[in-house]
C-alpha cells in the first residue's frame, strides 16, 4: 500500500509542469510568510500631554 | 549506455512567476486602496483621527479632489467649536470644505515632512497652513511635540523627495538632526540626513547608493498606510459612514456669523479679564497664573530671535514653492490682553508678526495673522492661543476667499 502511494507520488512529482506549480505555490508561500511577519505597519507616535495653555 | 543524470528543479521560473503573480496582487490592492479613499474622502473630511496625520494616503486622496482645501495646523484644529471650518463648510456652501490635517504638536518642519511625502500630487494645488505664534517663543520646539507628530514615512520622502532641491534637503536635514530620538529605529533615514547635512565630498554619491533601498523602504511604509487607511474605512464602514456627502449650495453671510459668534463667545468667556473660555480659565489657567509682569519685552525677544521655527518656516514655504503649490499663511494672533499682563507689550509681540510677514512676502506667499486682533479679548480661547468662536469665522472667511481665488 506504503509503497504504491510512493510510486504515485513520484510519479507525478516526475512531472516538470506538477513540479513547477509546487515550487511557485511554495515561493508564493515565503511572499505570503514574509507579509505576515512584516506587513503590518506601525504608524504610532509617542504620546505626550499637551500643556500649551 | 550510461544513464542521464538527474536534473536538479529549475526554481527561477516558478520563483518569477510568484513574484509576478504577488506584484499583480499588489497593484490590485493599491488599485482598490485608492478607489476606497478617494470614494470616503469627502465623509473623511472633517473627522480626525491618527492615521490621517502620521500616513499619506488620505492626505494626497485630499489633494485630488477639486473640492476639498487642505489645512495644516495643530491643536486649534482639533479643539470642536460650532463655528470650526468643518462645522461651517460641512455641507459645501460655496462649493468646498477644508480637510484639516494635524494635531498638538505640529509644526513647520512636520508639515513640509507631510507635504513632501504627497510630492506630484500637490503641483498647482492650494494649501492653508495655520500657524501657532507660541511656536515661535523659544529656541524650538519641545523633542517631544516633534516626536509624537514625527512619521518615518514622511521623513524618508522628504530626505529623498525628487521634487526639492538638495540645498533645502540639506537644510531641513539639518533640523531633523536636532531631534536624535526620532532617527533611533531609523537607519536608513539617519544615515540619509546625516549624509544631507554634511557638505564632505562622499555625501552625494553615498546619498544616491542609498537611494534604492529608501525609495523600497518608502514603498512598504506606503503599502501599510494604505493597509491601515483601508482597515480604518471598513471599520467606519461598519458604523455606517456614508460615502455621499449631502451638499447644500448657499451664500454664507458672514457678518451675521460674526455678531452670532462674538456674542456667544462674550457669554462664555466673561469669568476672567482675558476674554478667555470659562472652562479652560477654570480649569486649566487660573491654577497655574503667571505673576503680573513676570516676563520682560527682553526675555520674550531673545525668545524670537532664537527660534528655529523662523528657519522651518522659510523651508516650508520655499518647499511648498519648488513642488509647485500655492499656499496661504494663516496666524492666530497673540492674546494680547494676556501677554500686557505678562509685561510683554505690543511692540515686542510685533516682531513675532513682523518677522512671519516678511518670510511670506519674501516667498511671494498670502498671509493672515490677524494682528489687528492681538488684543481683541475674544479672538483666541486660551494663553495657548487657540481659536474662539469669533476666530473661527474671521479664519472661515479668509479660507472661502483664498478658496474661490478673491484673496489679494
Amino acid at each position: 500500500m506504503t509503497r504504491s502511494w510512493t510510486t504515485s507520488i513520484t510519479a507525478v512529482c516526475a512531472n516538470r509542469w506538477v513540479r513547477g506549480a509546487a515550487l511557485t505555490v511554495y515561493y508564493l508561500a515565503i511572499i505570503a510568510g514574509l507579509v505576515a511577519l512584516y506587513g503590518k505597519g506601525d504608524f504610532s507616535s509617542p504620546k505626550f500631554i499637551y500643556q500649551g495653555f | 549506455m550510461t544513464p542521464r543524470p538527474r536534473r536538479a528543479p529549475h526554481h527561477l521560473i516558478p520563483a518569477l512567476i510568484a513574484l509576478t503573480l504577488a506584484a499583480v496582487v499588489v497593484v490590485g490592492a493599491l488599485a482598490y486602496a485608492l478607489h476606497i479613499e478617494d470614494l470616503y474622502i469627502h465623509a473623511l473630511a472633517p473627522i480626525q483621527f491618527p492615521q490621517k496625520n502620521q500616513g499619506t494616503a488620505l492626505q494626497a486622496a485630499a489633494f485630488r479632489q477639486p473640492d476639498l482645501l487642505p489645512i495644516y495646523g495643530s491643536s486649534e484644529l482639533n479643539i470642536s467649536d460650532p463655528y470650526h471650518g468643518s462645522v461651517i463648510f460641512k455641507d459645501y456652501p460655496t462649493g468646498f470644505t477644508i480637510v484639516p490635517v494635524g494635531k498638538a504638536g505640529t509644526t513647520s518642519l512636520i508639515m513640509l515632512q507631510d507635504m513632501a511625502a504627497i510630492g506630484r500630487s500637490l503641483r498647482g494645488k492650494k494649501v492653508a497652513l495655520s500657524l501657532s505664534a507660541g511656536w515661535f517663543f523659544g529656541a524650538m520646539p519641545g523633542s517631544d511635540s516633534y516626536a509624537g507628530n514625527f512619521s518615518a514615512l514622511h521623513g524618508l520622502e522628504l530626505a529623498f523627495s525628487p521634487y526639492l532641491s538638495w540645498d533645502l534637503k540639506k537644510e531641513a536635514a539639518r533640523r531633523m538632526l536636532d531631534y536624535p530620538k526620532t532617527l533611533e529605529h531609523q537607519p536608513v533615514l539617519h544615515l540619509a540626513v546625516r549624509l544631507e547635512a554634511t557638505d564632505a565630498v562622499y555625501s552625494r554619491p553615498a546619498y544616491y547608493l542609498l537611494w534604492p533601498i529608501a525609495k523600497a523602504q518608502a514603498f512598504v511604509l506606503r503599502l501599510q498606510d494604505h493597509w491601515e487607511t483601508v482597515q480604518y474605512i471598513h471599520q467606519q464602514q461598519k458604523k455606517n459612514l456614508d460615502p455621499a456627502v449631502p451638499r447644500a449650495p448657499r451664500v454664507l453671510d458672514w457678518d451675521e456669523l460674526r455678531k452670532e459668534a462674538t456674542a456667544e463667545q462674550m457669554k462664555n468667556a466673561n469669568n476672567n479679564p482675558f476674554g478667555f473660555e470659562n472652562s479652560r480659565w477654570t480649569n486649566n489657567i487660573k491654577p497655574q497664573l503667571p505673576k503680573p509682569k513676570s516676563r520682560t519685552d527682553d526675555s520674550f525677544l531673545r525668545g524670537i530671535y532664537q527660534a528655529k521655527e523662523f528657519t522651518d518656516l522659510r523651508l516650508l514655504l520655499k518647499g511648498l514653492k519648488e513642488m509647485g503649490v500655492e499656499p496661504l499663511v494663516l496666524s492666530m494672533p497673540i492674546p494680547g490682553t494676556y501677554y500686557d499682563y505678562l509685561g510683554v507689550s505690543r511692540g515686542a509681540r510685533q516682531a513675532y508678526y513682523s518677522s512671519v510677514a516678511e518670510i511670506a512676502k519674501l516667498n511671494g506667499v498670502p498671509y493672515r495673522l490677524f494682528e489687528d486682533h492681538d488684543e481683541d479679548k475674544y479672538f483666541i480661547i486660551d494663553s495657548g492661543a487657540h481659536l474662539s468662536r469669533k476666530g473661527w469665522v474671521y479664519y472661515d472667511k479668509v479660507l472661502d476667499d483664498f478658496y474661490h481665488g478673491r484673496l489679494r
